[in-house]
């Protein structure tokens, strides 16, 4: 029931001002709700080509559009230095003439041969006359002659690879190809640059290789990378949720063709030179550094999951399994979420 | 005071929290966008689309309709833009390599992950 004494004009004329008084407050503060809520953390998001695949750089925090540009820029010139495809790269020159003199090409090699020797030699990058054969760039789907796979394989020996500061030789005919390794590594790259210019936060992808860097939001959210169906090009299995680091997929889904009924996707195994066959539909590794889980996700998918375990531990990495009948596994401190 | 004024009171509480309220819903509108080199040059809301659009840029033509975007024709020499077909989800993303065109679809809002590991 409503109070049924009548209330004097001085009384009312006070509580009409309240009231109005509390309605302005009210649609002031909604509004600046709104306004927080649109400009909470400013973000500019870029999407552009290079290394042969999609580039996406999200940069939250003040001037963010300033650093898309950079970070855009920076993979290209990461590109120009490690593309055996660029004629005028030091990695061509490498492969034209033996050697070449590079520090980013050198530092990245030790990396690599680090993971060769860890791996048993089933990942190494010296296997570019074999990628050359499979080009599976080309979209030809032709699968190479056995003899000539085998007469490949014969140049590729990562233990051949010598480095001396900044200068790198290799073999007659060996032919780097730095592939599996040179999206990751571009993400480190980037985030060095994102340390210096002392950006709040940024997620980036080189071609599905993914650097999540510094704060997601000012609520100490963790950041959320979805890990791909490999059976569905938009869809994903689950998330990984983590505070900052690097997160490279591996999958037999990403270039392949099919002939006579197999599917021969682009991971080659550098002791067979043909694609891998482990039980794996993709693997998923997080670590502290691009251009380690790049190179992990290929050694484990090529290794199998069982193979992969202390691959893993020793760099302090941790993964997430996809099988061929679907089954998803992890391995090592992961938060991952798979999609219910 | 009056009943009216209770009702006025009221009113004033409800209307204020709904004004915020549409921030905080899903939303399944599409985007579609396209980058030359890097800058966006184009962006079309798919969902309010009436009518196919077409543009060309860069070599490419790219068609938007309701239901996704493509590439139509490229003048590029191994045309996977062009075979990749139609992107219809919030996600989904192709690149021209050869000249430098990306075509994205993004939902306005995505509440599900920050981005996707491949």
């Amino acid at each position: 029931m409503f109070p049924t004494k009548k209330p004097t004009k001085k009384t009312k004329n006070i509580l009409l001002s309240a009231l109005a008084v509390i309605a302005a407050i009210a649609i002031i503060v909604s509004v600046l709700i709104i306004d927080k809520r649109k400009e909470e953390y400013p973000s500019d998001t870029k999407n552009s080509v290079a290394m042969g695949t999609i580039v996406t750089v999200k940069v939250y925090g003040e001037k963010a559009a300033a650093h898309t540009d950079s970070i855009s820029k920076m993979v290209t010139t990461v590109e120009n230095v490690i593309s055996r495809k660029i004629e005028t790269s030091p990695v061509s020159t490498l492969n034209k003439v033996g050697k070449t003199d590079n520090e980013m090409v050198s530092a990245l090699l030790e990396i690599c041969n680090g993971i060769s020797k860890d791996s048993g030699g089933v990942f190494d990058v010296s296997i570019g006359a074999v990628s050359s054969l499979w080009d599976f760039d080309s979209e030809k789907n032709i699968v190479p002659e056995d003899k000539d796979i085998k007469s490949a394989l014969k140049t590729v020996d990562y233990t051949k690879i010598k480095l001396d500061g900044s200068s790198v030789s290799v073999a007659d005919n060996q032919q780097i190809d730095l592939g599996a390794v040179g999206k990751g590594y571009a993400c480190d790259v980037i985030k060095a640059y994102l340390k210096e210019a002392g950006v709040d936060g940024a997620v980036v992808s080189v071609g599905g290789s993914i650097l999540a860097y510094g704060k997601r939001n000012d609520n100490g959210d963790k950041w959320r990378i979805a890990v791909r169906d490999p059976d569905n090009e938009s869809g994903y299995i689950g998330t990984v949720l983590l505070d900052e680091g690097f997160v490279s997929t591996s999958g037999d889904y990403e270039k392949y063709f099919e002939k006579d009924g197999k599917r021969y996707h682009h991971i080659l195994n550098a002791k067979t030179g043909y694609p891998a066959e482990s039980d794996l539909r993709s693997v998923t590794v997080v670590c502290d550094s691009g251009a380690l889980s790049d190179a992990l996700s290929t050694a484990c998918f090529i290794l199998g999951e069982e193979k992969s375990q202390s691959l893993l531990a020793k760099y302090g990495a941790s993964a997430v399994f996809i099988d061929k009948d679907m089954n998803i596994t992890t391995y090592g401190d992961i938060d991952f979420k798979k999609v219910q | 005071m009056k009943k009216g004024d209770y009702f006025v009171i009221a009113a004033v509480l409800l209307v204020c929290p709904l004004l915020f309220l549409p921030s905080f819903l899903p939303s399944d509108k599409k985007t579609a966008e396209v980058y030359i080199d890097g800058e966006k040059v184009r962006s079309v809301s798919l969902t309010s689309l009436q009518v196919e659009e077409h543009f060309s840029a860069a070599g490419c033509e790219i068609l938007f309709e309701k239901d996704g975007a493509s590439f139509l024709k490229s003048d590029c020499k191994d045309q996977l833009c062009v075979r990749c077909g139609k992107l219809k989800n919030a996600g989904d993303s192709m690149a021209c390599v050869p000249n430098k065109v990306v075509l994205t679809v993004k939902a306005e809002k995505n509440d599900n992950y920050d981005i996707m590991a491949y």
